[in-house]
């Protein structure tokens, strides 16, 4: 049980930079998210905690050791592939048995303790095949026995579920959760799918262009996004974007767009005056922080133009003058398509079109 | 298991007739019969000869004189047989398996790391394409380009008539061939599965001896097996080397049987029988992995 502290990682291949300037510490027992849009550098900086790339810059951390200079097998983390990377021409058994054959365990501890991983995955009959005869879910979880059974300071996953069906994800993303409880282990996730992250993480940390863009609880990063790509990236329906500039109105401050008269709490205002003294700036709203009445009273009006029910809710498709708004409903919607909606704003986000940062 | 039964029985199965080969799920496909026609006519231009060589040997000398010739010999005999022991071909045959063996062991030895080094580690990409490069180049030149330089070469040093000259000269002649071929091979390899021995604890020698090697067995055999059958048939490089029976490998006394005058087609035969023996053992045996082998390393795509 380790944390690990990554302290100004940069990583260039050639010319370019995949990893610059990172800072992440991941605390000991903590589950954090690398999460970002392929190519943002987060494999990179997970290949880097393992051993397999060396920074170009910074240093890395393991408990209290700087492992800059360790090769993989003198750093003590377990690593599982998105393409799991099973040994073809051994059988499952000898896949999971082989990091404790290296470590030279004794024969009769490694049958005990290979058993003991392949009951708690649920794999014992498999133990015989080889991983060609076994299905997609089960090379996962004969990959996880693999990490799982030398008790490592820290686990790797680099996208692990990524190659299984959907179904299948979302029962094993619980369980690598579980397992990670009941370990206690410290624990490295990349993935790219923000649903994923925010389902298993402790901490997230959103990654794009080689650039950490915000470290925080999946709530904190879903509530108070840091800036308007993370705001962008992480929900399952995108959060909405309304470009435009803040104004005096009446003594009040509101946002005002080409579609849209949004008042600003004054608090807000405040902070807005301070952060972003030119005003031009970008109101994120998330789908189910608009509210909506079917009276055609109210100056923020729009018309719906699709409906998309999803079972469990519906989301409302609203276009005024070529902007698009997504708005979440009940299931058992009223609104109709074609019908004029008058829109409030209840909660919502604002970016400075400069930076990109958010103004809070 | 199913498949292994089948290919034992299909292989004890007597050879079957074109047209019966063209008869596919119950109906009559001419393109097969074609196929099949075009392929027995490649099968038999291959084998007539050795089958000719094969006969000769034990032919009358009335039978090789026979016009026309005869296929079957009316009056079979061993003469030639006795005569080519008594030559002690033996001794070139064993010249000919030590100097073959040493030279495709060492070769591998030598060209397994090369390969593995121009595919895995991260080296700018026009170093291993100049080195690469320049390997294949040496490859493609013909060996009678370098035979009489190397001669020169090897008389300065005196080391001709030896039989480490060669192993040491087939070695290099060959490596570059080897490499080229092996590094398709280990490109056929995902480098995470090599990645997941280094993070199970594992060195990287480790990784190569216990994961990566096992997985490509079956083409680093037939890598070996035609190495071995290049050097068991080189000729024009050995012309130049060998001067005594010490070195004397058995392309070099095959062609040692033909004298000045009085040629004896039965003794030539029999040497020429005996040099092809073991390469059909071996491309027989073999065919499995050897077939795999030339296309698992060219085509990587599939």
């Amino acid at each position: 049980m380790a944390e690990v502290r990554i302290e100004g990682l940069t990583k260039y291949f050639g010319d370019t930079c995949a990893v610059n300037q990172l800072n992440l510490v991941v605390n000991d027992g903590d589950l954090v998210v690398l999460l970002g849009p392929s190519g943002c550098g987060k494999t990179t900086t997970m290949r880097c905690v393992a051993g397999l790339e060396r920074p170009t810059y910074g240093d890395i951390y393991i408990g209290e050791t700087r492992v800059n200079d360790l090769e993989p097998r003198e750093r003590d983390v377990a690593l599982v592939f998105q393409s799991y990377a099973l040994y073809p021409h051994f059988t499952a058994f000898d896949n999971i048995a082989y990091p404790l054959r290296l470590r030279k365990t004794p024969k009769d501890e490694i049958e005990r303790r290979v058993r003991d991983v392949a009951e708690m995955l649920g794999i014992t009959h498999t133990l015989e095949r080889p991983p060609g005869l076994c299905s997609g879910g089960e090379q996962q979880r004969i990959a996880l026995g693999r990490a799982i059974v030398r008790e490592p300071v820290v686990f790797l996953m680099d996208e692990p579920l990524s190659n299984i069906d959907a179904l299948l994800r979302v029962y094993m993303r619980a369980e690598i959760k579980r397992l990670q409880h009941e370990l206690g282990t410290t624990m490295i996730y990349v993935t790219h799918d923000q649903v994923e992250g925010m389902t298993m993480a402790d901490q997230i940390a959103v990654m794009n262009q080689g650039t950490l863009q915000q470290l925080g609880t999946p709530t904190e990063i879903y509530d108070m996004p840091a800036n308007n790509f993370v705001a962008r990236f992480v929900g399952s329906t995108p959060m909405n974007f309304i470009p435009g500039a803040l104004q005096k109105e009446n003594g009040k401050t509101v946002h005002k767009s080409d579609q849209f008269v949004i008042p600003v709490s004054t608090e807000m205002a405040d902070r807005a005056a301070e952060l972003c003294p030119g005003g031009v700036c970008t109101l994120g709203v998330r789908p189910e922080e608009i509210r909506f009445s079917m009276d055609d009273e109210g100056t923020n009006q729009a018309r719906v133009f699709l409906l998309e029910p999803l079972g469990s809710e519906t989301i409302l498709d609203i276009e005024k003058e070529g902007l698009l708004l997504k708005v979440k409903d009940v299931a058992a919607t009223q609104v109709r398509e074609g019908d004029v909606l008058s829109l409030s704003f209840n909660r919502f986000h604002l970016f400075d079109d400069e930076t990109g940062a958010a103004i809070r | 298991m199913a498949q292994t039964e089948a290919r034992e029985t299909a292989a004890t199965e007597t050879v079957p007739l074109p047209v019966e080969m063209a008869v596919q799920e119950g109906r009559f496909n001419l393109r097969k019969l074609l196929v099949v026609i075009v392929l027995y006519l490649a099968a038999f231009w291959t084998l007539v000869p050795m089958y000719w060589v094969a006969i000769s040997s034990i032919k009358s000398l009335r039978d090789l004189a026979h016009i026309p010739p005869r296929f079957f010999p009316t009056d079979p005999r061993l003469d030639a047989w006795v005569t080519i022991f008594e030559r002690r071909i033996l001794e070139n045959v064993y010249n000919s398996l030590v100097v073959a063996t040493l030279a495709t062991i060492i070769c591998l030895i030598i060209s397994v790391p090369a390969a593995y080094a121009a595919t895995r580690m991260r080296l700018p990409f026009k170093f291993v394409a100049i080195v690469v490069g320049l390997m294949g180049l040496v490859a493609l030149l013909p060996p009678i380009a370098s035979a009489i330089p190397l001669f020169l070469l090897g008389s300065d040093l005196g080391i001709i008539d030896e039989k480490y000259t060669l192993i040491i000269l087939y070695t290099v002649l060959n490596t570059a061939f080897a490499v080229w071929v092996l590094r398709g091979t280990f490109m056929d390899v995902p480098m995470d599965v090599e990645e997941a021995a280094l993070m199970d604890g594992d060195t990287r020698f480790g990784a190569v001896r216990r994961i990566l090697l096992p997985l490509i067995f079956p083409s680093l055999f037939s890598i070996a097996i035609l190495l071995f059958i290049f050097n068991w048939n080189e000729y024009i490089i050995a012309l130049y080397f060998v001067n005594s029976m010490k070195t004397m490998t058995l392309p070099i006394a095959i062609q040692a049987q033909i004298p000045q005058h009085e040629l004896d087609w039965g003794v030539v035969s029999a040497a020429g029988t005996i040099a092809v023996f073991p390469v059909l053992v071996a491309a027989f045996t073999l065919q499995r992995f050897l077939v795999r082998g030339l296309t698992f390393g060219v085509a990587s795509g599939q």
